[in-house]
């Protein structure tokens, strides 16, 4: 019978049910699609990581004798015939130690023994290699007996061209050895070959020599007493077959499998000296599922927080839904309907509106997920198909609507149900008295004030550093009962993890409800608020406040729920992205920052470089650096000498707030004058005064002294010179600015050899101009001079910086989770107090017979409106300071990333503009937004409303 | 000078809904003398309230003149209408004639609060008008907390609040039991006599009427009698007459049965909505109950 009845009632009612419908289905969609995104994004960032890696497996097998090409291919073939294995691929590789290079041709030696030499042997029949070694003009492949090619910067370095003779002349303890062989040709390595020397060898060698295997085996054969016959597997598989983004179990077990059947293979190998596995892909997938554990608990914190505010918005919707059908429940009570039937209807009617909410959810999820991706992707994701990636894992979520959109409506039928088994028939049929169970004496005060006192204990020993939690745990631990033991450590797990999150919200909870049933109380602090804006109507708005106080309490928790959740995770979020800002400004130190490999390292200094850049168009300044370790005084062991244009000073990038005594402009003139400015923290460590003498000596001879500088000042940063901002003040070393054009005039006078440990150059430009125009000029240049350089541009980086730190699109997620569901509560807001206008049309409407004039009802309304904001303000900015104070102080779990940045920061001096935490201007300007569709959604309605005749509007029945 | 305070000129008012027209009031003619008590009477629909109204400047005629102390309303702009309806015109309605949140003494406090008076000098003149009316217990009492009659007599109080030569009362006992409505006809009587006051008493009850000085009987948006409460009483009492009124109230009862029954019938087909339902139902139960009443009177004599 209920369900006929429901069915019939839903049938009249189509508004209510589209407005539910599209509740319910929003707030589905919009959770299911956030889970669709982070699988797409966790799809996409696996992919991204296991499609960088040049190697999955590499395994270095070194054989005791000198190996057969029978033993090695064999190895290859048995690899290759592993399960999902796609192509093996084999190359020697051997140290060269104490090596001279003989140029037969004009007559010079090279020693290359301080810096380390690799020989490298491939079958060049094997085309993969042809790719990773991208030969120079007029080069070709090396297939012949003792032909070789070189790394095209040694080459360059030692003058050697294309037909030389070379004798490669190598020592140890038994004797000299020496191997003629001829260069037919330069490479430059390919982006594997790269990684191998980077990575694999982890080392960065000078020289790299680079034949085919047989004349290694050769060159290297003849040191009997090491045994170097080192051969290096590469193995790639289907990586889209061994790898499940979803599915650690799978993903690891397909990985181990491979892995034990390469090392049994090649353990199970006859004249195997050594064996050494290992497995890029492994390491990266486990750090991969590591982070995606960790970005999982911040999603599921997400999803909960637009739970949360769904939830708020559908307690109004069914709030509602009673409300606009009082006068109907009322008409079925006088025809005999029991309160449970009524109970029941209602109930039955929000089950099929939550089946087909939850349903259509699901349906429109992948809609919404890819509207998303499109707002929050890197641009990695975009590169895969959204529906292709998330319509197979879709089916997971299917159960998962259907229980969000019934939870949302029990959740939503709770209140709706009782109310309705409540209602006066006679009164809802006339609506003309306010029902009992209306007024503020329904809130219990008790309930709500103990609410508070929870909320702020919990927020309090936070904010405190949990004395009282850690007393409570000491004394359980102390009585010894186990009851009281486990009960101490759960309220702790509680207090630590999800209170610091929950504490504001249940203060603000019990607030809202307090201040609600004093209402009448404070009806006259309620008139002198709204008076300067609603003047005569100020009684009729201050009374209104708690109209319906349900509704009212609701609509305030909601407001300030909104403004608490935005204000504090904007706020964190903007503190963090300033952190890495800032972080990055100070790591790059101008627009554009070029850091030198080459071997060539001082072409710059020369102006080879420098002068066709200050040429570039929208350059303003371009200043020349390097650091190098120099010997200093006995007690101060090494002093760095940061060599630097002294116009440095004089850039944007440069504040005075980062030095210490002295101006910018002080230090442009005192390095002018050959001063020298250190940094602060050794200043302090050595109780090095101004004026002080620091002398620099050789580093290949420290008795002798090259220079003596005079301390002019202090800096604590020096940007984009260092590679953490923080170097100067935690390192123990002297890091001594100096002019760079003296300083370096001085070490070719006295002949002193440098190595710098870095060098850069820092560009400035104009206004407007294009920095990734510049930076492909450098790069070009870059390319034309030979010079192995890096180029950054400050703009890329922070993105950079910003995408790594914030694990993909994590960072958009939050925020596109906070924008979305505060404009479904925005959207809640405008229709749930739209209703209230329409509802009180008639007392609308009386106000103007009584004499107020259309305007005055407007501002009067809008009075109600500032109210309610007024009183969530109140409420919600404490609430919110308090919160990030909480985060800042604190230890939360809840948000590893803003732990890891909001921290005291303990005594360390940090530039200015690394604000403990920033006020989100974003964020607010949102809320204001919000704020403004608040108020508009009282005066809107009633504009509409009030053209309507007065008298019909006096007599209207709803 | 006219010696009427109010004169309604060939007032005629069409209200349009829906495509439909319906003539509210067709060219009525109406004077009424300063410090008058008039009721007006007639069956639902004849144009009582939609008079009412357009004297309250609630409303405005689509033709003729309505001369209230020798301004014609109909021609005021809205600032004009605001302080009309603020100094000149006190309402009261058949219900929901309070601000639900306010209390009783803020309700009567409110229209002096827009005229500018003084705190002190408009509490003092609300405690009286609630006392008037009875109600110096009740005076910060939510409307909610006050029964039907009680609610009444604070709207009363507050059509008084700013002292207006005028009240319209627009079926003011409509909602409340037959002994209260008698307290609320004879308080209106009293304040009349008191307090001099030009009073318009729309109602369907005529033993409500029967308080008043003068009598007008509404039909089809004209009035078609105007009499003493003595004369109508004879008029009523008049057999034939009364076989007539009685019969055209039955007629009437029958077809709005059958309208219902059609309503109902067409409820249960679903053809119409519970929305459309409930309010068409409610509002013909309206109409049935108030022909009841008015039948009872004639049966009763």
């Amino acid at each position: 019978m209920s369900i006929n009845l429901s069915t019939k009632l839903l049938r009249g009612k189509s508004k209510i049910i589209a407005l539910s419908l599209i509740l319910i289905m929003l707030s589905t969609s919009l959770v299911v699609s956030i889970l669709l995104t982070a699988d797409y994004l966790t799809y996409a960032s696996a992919k991204e990581k296991y499609l960088s890696l040049p190697v999955d497996y590499y395994a270095t097998i070194t054989f005791a004798n000198k190996p057969y090409q029978s033993q090695y291919r064999s190895i290859q073939s048995h690899l290759s015939s592993v399960k999902d294995v796609t192509a093996v691929h084999y190359m020697y590789d051997s140290y060269l130690y104490k090596v001279d290079i003989n140029d037969t041709t004009r007559n010079r030696v090279y020693r290359i023994e301080e810096i380390g030499s690799i020989i490298l042997g491939f079958d060049f029949s094997d085309s993969y290699w042809k790719q990773q070694i991208i030969l120079e003009n007029n080069s070709r492949y090396p297939t012949d007996f003792n032909e070789i090619i070189l790394d095209v910067s040694l080459a360059e370095w030692m003058n050697i061209s294309i037909g030389d003779k070379l004798h490669i002349k190598r020592y140890d303890a038994s004797g000299e050895y020496m191997d003629n062989v001829t260069v037919v040709g330069f490479f430059k390595p390919g982006e594997f070959l790269s990684y191998h020397l980077k990575n694999v060898e982890e080392m960065i060698y000078w020289g790299v020599f680079i034949t085919n295997i047989q004349t290694a085996m050769s060159i290297m054969g003849s040191l009997y007493t090491t045994p170097v016959f080192q051969f290096r597997y590469h193995v790639w598989v289907n990586r889209d077959k061994v790898v499940n983004a979803w599915d650690e179990v799978t993903t690891m077990k397909n990985i181990n499998a491979i892995q034990v059947e390469i090392s049994k293979i090649l353990y199970g190998t006859q004249g195997i000296f050594r064996v050494d596995v290992k497995s890029p892909l492994r390491e990266t997938m486990i750090d991969y599922f590591k982070s995606a554990k960790e970005y999982g608990s911040q999603l599921v914190f997400i999803v909960v927080l637009v739970l949360v505010f769904v939830a708020l918005a559908t307690l109004i919707g069914g709030e509602l839904s009673v409300e606009t059908r009082r006068r109907e429940f009322g008409l079925l009570k006088i025809r005999g309907s029991k309160p449970s039937i009524l109970s029941r209807i209602i109930s039955i009617e929000w089950f099929i509106i939550g089946l087909l909410g939850g349903f259509l959810g699901f349906v429109i999820s992948p809609i919404i997920g890819y509207l998303i991706t499109f707002v929050v992707s890197p641009s990695y994701a975009i590169e895969y198909s959204f529906f292709n990636v998330v319509i197979p894992v879709m089916q997971h979520y299917f159960i998962t609507s259907i229980v969000i959109g019934l939870a949302l409506t029990i959740l939503s039928v709770i209140l709706p149900s009782r109310r309705v088994a409540q209602i006066r028939p006679l009164e809802a049929i006339r609506e003309y008295l306010e029902s009992e169970e209306l007024s503020v004496k329904a809130i219990n005060r008790k309930v709500n004030f103990a609410l508070v006192l929870i909320g702020a204990y919990f927020l309090g020993d936070f904010i405190l550093g949990l004395p009282i939690i850690n007393d409570i745990l000491s004394f359980s631990h102390s009585s010894g009962a186990s009851i009281l033991i486990n009960l101490a450590e759960i309220l702790y797990f509680i207090e630590i993890t999800i209170m610091p999150l929950l504490a504001p919200f249940i203060i603000a909870m019990g607030l809202v409800n307090i201040i609600v049933s004093f209402s009448d109380q404070l009806t006259g602090v309620f008139r002198l608020i709204v008076k300067p804006l609603t003047g005569k109507g100020s009684i009729v708005a201050a009374r209104n406040f708690a109209r319906k106080p349900l509704r009212t309490s609701l609509i305030i928790f909601m407001l300030t729920f909104t403004i608490i959740a935005n204000l504090t995770l904007g706020s964190g979020i903007a503190t963090v992205k300033n952190h890495i800002i800032v972080d990055t400004k100070m790591k790059v130190g101008a627009d554009i920052k070029v850091e030198i490999y080459s071997l060539r390292p001082f072409d710059f200094l020369n102006r080879t470089i420098v002068t066709p850049i200050t040429k570039y168009s929208g350059v303003k300044y371009v200043t020349r650096g390097f650091i190098e370790a120099f010997s200093g005084p006995y007690l101060l062991g090494k002093i760095h000498i940061v060599a630097l244009d002294p116009i440095y000073f004089k850039t944007d990038y440069f504040k005075d707030a980062y030095l210490a005594g002295v101006s910018a402009k002080d230090a442009y003139n005192l390095l002018l004058d050959n001063y020298t400015i250190i940094n602060y923290a050794a200043g302090k460590n050595y109780n090095l005064s101004m004026n002080s003498i620091i002398s620099i000596r050789d580093p290949l001879h420290p008795s002798v002294t090259v220079v003596n500088y005079k301390i002019g000042g202090y800096y604590k940063f020096l940007p984009g010179v260092f590679d953490n901002m923080l170097t100067p003040q935690i390192g123990s070393g002297i890091y001594a600015v100096v002019n760079l054009e003296t300083i370096w005039s001085i070490l070719e006078e006295k002949y002193v050899v440098v190595v710098p440990d870095k060098t850069f150059l820092f560009i400035e430009l104009e206004n407007g101009a294009s920095a990734e125009q510049v930076a492909a000029n450098i790069r070009s240049l870059l390319n034309e001079y030979q010079i192995d350089g890096k180029v950054f541009v400050l703009k890329n980086e922070i993105d950079r910086m910003l995408h790594k730190e914030f694990s993909g699109a994590l960072l958009s997620l939050y925020e596109t989770g906070l924008l979305f569901s505060s404009t479904l509560i925005a959207l809640v807001i405008f229709v749930s107090i739209t209703i209230s206008i329409i509802e009180r049309r008639r007392e609308l409407a009386l106000l103007r017979v009584r004499g107020f004039m259309r305007n005055m009802v407007s501002k009067m309304l809008l009075g109600e409106a500032v109210l309610v904001m007024i009183v969530s303000l109140v409420i919600s900015v404490p609430l919110s300071i308090l919160m990030i104070s909480s985060w800042v102080s604190g230890t939360t779990m809840v948000l590893p990333y803003l732990q890891k940045y909001l921290q005291v920061t303990g005594g360390v001096v940090y530039p200015p503009e690394w604000a403990l935490f920033v006020l989100p201007l974003d964020v607010i300007s949102y809320l204001l937004v919000i704020l403004i569709i608040f108020a508009l959604s009282y005066i809107i309605p009633y504009r509409f409303i009030s053209k309507k005749p007065l008298p019909e509007e006096v007599r209207i029945y709803h | 000078m006219s010696s009427f305070y109010i004169q309604c000129k060939d007032v005629v008012k069409i209200y349009k809904a829906g495509g439909i027209k319906t003539i509210a009031l067709r060219g009525l003619n109406l004077n009424i003398k300063e410090g008058e008590m008039r009721a007006i009477v007639g069956p639902s629909g004849s144009g009582k309230t939609t008079l009412l109204n357009i004297i309250g400047a609630m409303d405005k005629p689509d033709a003729g003149e309505v001369i209230v102390d020798g301004e014609d309303i109909t021609k005021y702009s809205e600032k004009e209408i605001h302080e009309y309806r603020l100094k000149k015109v006190g309402f009261v309605f058949q219900f929901f004639n309070l601000i639900p949140t306010l209390t009783a003494i803020e309700n009567v406090e409110l229209p002096m609060i827009l005229l500018g008076k003084p705190r002190e000098e408009r509490r003092k003149r609300a405690i009286e008008l609630l006392k008037r009316m009875g109600l110096g217990d009740k005076i910060h009492r939510k409307p909610g907390q006050l029964s039907g009659g009680e609610q009444q007599r604070v709207a009363i109080a507050v059509a008084l609040a700013n002292d207006p030569p005028l009240i319209l009362a627009d079926e003011p006992t409509g909602e409340l039991d037959t002994a209260t409505s008698r307290q609320i006809a004879l308080l209106f009587q009293e304040l009349h006599r008191e307090m001099n006051k030009t009073m318009i008493i729309v109602t369907h009850d005529l033993s409500i009427a029967m308080y008043t000085e003068k009598i007008s009987r509404m039909e089809d948006g004209k009035i078609i009698m105007d009499v003493t409460p003595a004369e109508m009483e004879a008029y009523v009492l008049s057999p034939s007459k009364t076989e007539e009124i009685v019969a055209r109230l039955e007629a009437r009862k029958r077809d709005l049965m059958k309208e219902i029954a059609k309503l109902e019938a067409d409820y249960k087909s679903g053809m119409i909505n519970t929305e459309v339902f409930v309010s068409k139902y409610i509002e013909l139960k309206g109409i049935i109950e108030r022909i009841d009443e008015e039948l009872k009177k004639y049966t009763l004599t």
